[in-house]
């Protein structure tokens, strides 16, 4: 047992200090400051349990500390680390302490030893992090917050119904590896798979993450899906359902991240699709898998803020984050170009770039598995990710034709935080073993061994190979602005339409039925006040008699119930 | 006439972006070729039997890049609607808020 709080408690403090501070240099320092010391001092807490608090009659454990819990943890610093000096410029006040509530949410699960804990911290992060697409401030960023905290909070209340029946089942709360099949197991099953965007259940990020601000977008691709995907690897390794879900995830949404036009809800699809990569490797189960998907969270937390970084810094300079909008921007933003391609290297796994040495743990982790169908499809997505991620966004931003804008470069704020990440991006791809030491599980693997990189290089430059064959011979569509259906229209469209209609037909009986049964009422209040009201024969004939004799039959009634029952 | 002359320009610097796609053209065949060949002469650690197929990186990709490019012109029909299609309650269609954004222009 030891006695520590929670890192949690850094970044939910600062976050109170910040809402009462006035915007000034102390400000800025405590939002870069928070995510550093709770960095720090997850480093050095000792491995165990502990922060043990009571409610409500159970025992929590706020702190479960092990190697796959720290790994997640220092993540989300760096991440919030970033995020914050990214937002440098950001005034607004709920947009800072939204930002460090949610990331001291997120930090707060990945250390929780129990699923009440867990869930506190996961309702925590829903909360906090819908501030971050409010404070677009439109219209239509209003309701697509709504939409997010519906579901978002939808999970929450699944995973608390899942835990309740899991606590009647064995008289436990603990959050440890459980196996599918009861009903409680499946509610915590389907609420880690909401936040994880399994199929079907994918498209809040893609409405949401895209309608958040700026800088919001880049914390909110760090935290949520990656929380979930911590809560899926403590408590389903090894699930083989998780395998095929997986893939489904990598490959699909591939189709889509293509078809669109905005950059922002392209990386929303390729994170998507990563996720995908991830869940694989959780439902593999190994430890070369598991320690796979704590690499790729890690790599593509990295190189997903950095391209959305990017992105960012052109639509803080332009106002736009549509293909149709955008091209030509190398010219005057350079150094965010250079810094684009960094991390469209790395999401396209390219040797010495950090995505090749995550991404070739969970493959190589699924081979060895034999699942050579699942396989295939990680190398088909692989390929895909080449064009969408690698290709079209940096491409469309600053080498398609020119748009005739001429922004200036990227603030310096936002620049360093592009160039710390990308430098991790190189320095991970460069030295894995920086990033291979902190894996949940021991590995003396290698991802640069000729045989992994030539194979690599394949895939990528025939997939290049392929994209610019077909560009050549005008075969790939060019960009239009529109909309694509996907499984949100079921939700946005279609159930409020077949709502409004049932409620047509409910709203139309009740009014007949109301017509009726008022009808009938008046005639029966008018028929006992023609008999018993002040001109009535009752009242003019006997008026003591009828109250007695009502109360006759009132008592004659009584007497039958009573003698019958 | 500045408009003419913007337009010159930006026509002048996608044909200049033409030349420069053949010559990546024609560099990455020089390169997928060698790499290609390269395959036959390097020692593999394989875990599945289809691992071992010579050029099977290579050909899934061609695969799944035309198998995408294909689809998305066979999706973009069914799926694809104006940007207005779900507002006034989505962001598709909005204008980016003015006071998020530092629209600084160079001044060349």
């Amino acid at each position: 047992m030891i006695d520590v709080i929670s890192p949690a408690f850094f970044f939910l403090m600062t976050s109170v200090v910040v809402a009462f501070l006035p915007y000034s240099m102390f400000r800025s320092a405590l939002l870069l400051g928070s995510p550093v010391v709770a960095g720090l001092y997850i480093l050095d807490i000792p491995m165990g349990f502990g922060g043990t608090v009571e409610l409500a009659g159970l025992t929590l454990e706020t702190m479960r500390v092990d190697k796959l819990s720290v790994i997640f943890g220092l993540i989300f610093c760096f991440a919030a680390f970033i995020g914050n000096l990214y937002a440098l410029h950001v005034k607004d006040k709920i947009q800072q302490v939204a930002a460090l509530a949610y990331a001291g949410s997120a930090v707060g699960a990945v250390f929780a030893g129990d699923l009440v804990t867990l869930f506190l911290f996961w309702e925590g992060t829903a909360l906090t992090s819908v501030f971050l697409i409010w404070a677009r401030q439109t219209e239509g960023a209003y309701h697509t917050g709504m939409r997010y905290l519906i579901i978002q909070i939808g999970s929450g209340v699944i995973l608390l119904g899942g835990v309740v029946m899991f606590y009647r089942e064995t008289g436990s709360i603990a959050f440890d590896a459980m196996t599918l099949g009861s009903m409680a197991t499946w509610f915590i099953f389907i609420a880690f798979g909401i936040k994880c965007a399994f199929p079907l259940l994918h498209n809040w990020v893609q409405d949401a993450y895209p309608a958040s601000t700026i800088t919001g977008m880049v914390i909110l691709s760090s935290f949520t899906t990656k929380l979930a995907v911590y809560a899926l690897a403590r408590g389903f390794p090894g699930t083989e359902l998780l395998i095929y879900i997986g893939a489904i995830m990598a490959v699909f949404p591939n189709f889509y991240a293509v078809i669109e036009n905005d950059l922002r809800r392209v990386l929303a699809y390729s994170l998507n699709i990563q996720l995908g990569f991830m869940v694989v490797g959780i439902g593999v189960g190994t430890e070369l898998a598991l320690n796979g998907v704590a690499a790729h969270a890690v790599v593509h937390i990295l190189y997903k803020a950095l391209l959305l970084m990017a992105i960012g810094a052109v639509m803080y300079r332009t106002g736009k984050s549509k293909a149709t909008e955008l091209g030509g921007l190398s010219k005057t933003m350079p150094i965010t170009m250079m810094l684009s391609i960094i991390g469209a290297l790395a999401a396209s796994a390219f040797p010495l770039f950090s995505g090749f040495v995550s991404k070739s743990l969970i493959t190589s982790g699924t081979s060895e598995a034999g699942h050579a169908g699942v396989w295939l499809a990680l190398l088909f997505a692989s390929a895909a990710a080449l064009y969408h991620t690698g290709v079209k966004v940096p491409y469309a931003a600053f080498f398609a034709k020119d748009s005739g804008l001429r922004p200036k470069e990227a603030p310096t704020h936002m620049l360093w935080a592009m160039v710390i990440t990308a430098s991790l991006c190189v320095l991970i791809g460069i030295f894995p073993n920086i990033l291979y030491s902190l894996l949940p599980f021991e590995t003396n693997y290698s991802p640069y061994s000729a045989g992994k990189v030539i194979t690599q290089l394949q895939l990528l430059f025939f997939a290049a190979l392929a994209v610019v064959f077909l560009a050549r011979k005008d075969l790939i569509l060019p960009e239009v602005k529109s909309v694509n259906l996907d499984f949100d229209w079921t939700y946005r469209k279609l159930l409020p339409r077949v709502f409004g209609f049932f409620a047509g037909y409910i709203m139309r009986i009740w009014q007949v039925l109301s017509f009726i049964i008022m009808f009938k009422l008046k005639r029966i209040v008018s028929g006992l006040y023609s008999s018993h009201g002040p001109e009535g024969r009752m009242a003019s004939v006997w008026p003591t008699g009828a109250m007695v004799l009502s109360i006759a039959i009132i008592l004659t009634a009584t007497l039958v119930v009573n003698f019958l029952s | 006439m500045m408009d003419n002359q913007k337009e010159k320009n930006m026509n002048a610097s996608h044909k200049q972006n033409n030349m420069r796609f053949g010559l990546v053209f024609k560099l990455l065949i020089i390169i997928c070729s060698m790499l290609f060949v390269v395959e036959f002469f390097i020692k593999k650690k394989t875990s599945l039997a289809i691992e071992a197929i010579p050029g099977l990186h290579a050909s899934t990709a061609l695969v799944a890049i035309f198998i995408i490019v294909f689809g998305v012109r066979i999706l973009r029909s069914v799926l694809s609607l104006s940007e207005d299609y779900y507002a006034p309650g989505a962001v598709d269609s909005e204008r980016y808020p003015q006071k998020d954004t530092k629209r600084e222009v160079t001044n060349d």
